[in-house]
């Protein structure tokens, strides 16, 4: 079984019915067939939105009881400096950010699967397949 | 596998031939007391040490996989609106150059 590693755009789009992906990433959080994972800098992401962008602060411990959840599941993958020098590289390959680029450094060794709702920078470069193909 | 031969009616090794091929062998270390009740376990299964603790390791796995699953359905239960897009959420709120 492959391990899903979910970005940060993937828990926050399970918390926001007004996302597109809303639906198959709650299906996915809730999939008892499948081993999930994400990478510690989620910790920090999905508070910020949470704070900044939808200022509700009080969904912060919610958020970080996901990411916790997933610590006892498929867990959370320290941002190390080899991750780090692995995502420097894919971020200047692919012309993204290094924060993009860490989660697909997290899984270029390690077989597992990258989940994210970012069409953009991840999805269209063909380093994360979106919720729904992730079932 | 062919040691296995004289065991395995035709049919049957086929069957187990096809399942040794996705099975990786691995070295395991263990404590002798676990070790004898894995290796009992597997007597009063009829089964192998190795199905045993393959089985074992599928069940834990599988339990920590609805333990979470439960976990988010709870977490999950009561959302609220927040405007979509959440990829370009997580950009705009990351630290500038």
């Amino acid at each position: 079984m492959t391990t899903l590693l979910l970005d940060a755009s993937v828990l926050l789009a399970a918390f926001d019915p007004e996302d597109d992906h809303h639906e198959s990433a709650r299906t996915l959080l809730e999939d008892e067939n499948a081993t999930l994972a994400t990478l510690d800098l989620a910790r920090y992401e999905v508070a910020n939105v949470a704070v900044r962008a939808w200022r509700t602060p009080e969904l912060v411990s919610s958020l970080l009881a996901v990411i916790e959840r997933l610590a006892d599941d498929g867990g959370v993958v320290p941002s190390t400096d080899t991750l780090l020098t692995r995502a420097a590289v894919i971020a200047e390959h692919h012309t993204i950010s290094v924060y993009d680029a860490a989660y697909a450094a997290a899984v270029s060794d390690s077989g597992h699967s990258l989940i994210s709702c970012d069409e953009r920078d991840l999805v269209s470069k063909g380093l994360a397949e979106l919720p729904a193909r992730g079932k | 596998m062919g040691h296995l031969a004289p065991f395995l009616a035709p049919a049957k090794e086929l069957v187990y031939l096809g399942i040794l091929d996705c099975m990786a062998k691995v070295m395991v270390s263990l404590p002798d007391d676990l070790l004898a009740e894995v290796d009992a376990e597997a007597r009063r299964g009829g089964t192998t040490r190795s199905a045993v603790m393959r089985d074992f390791a599928d069940a834990a796995l599988r339990r920590r996989r609805e333990s979470r699953a439960a976990a988010m359905r709870s977490l999950l239960h009561d959302v609220s609106p927040h405007g979509g897009r959440a990829a370009e959420q997580v950009k705009a709120t990351r630290p500038g150059p």
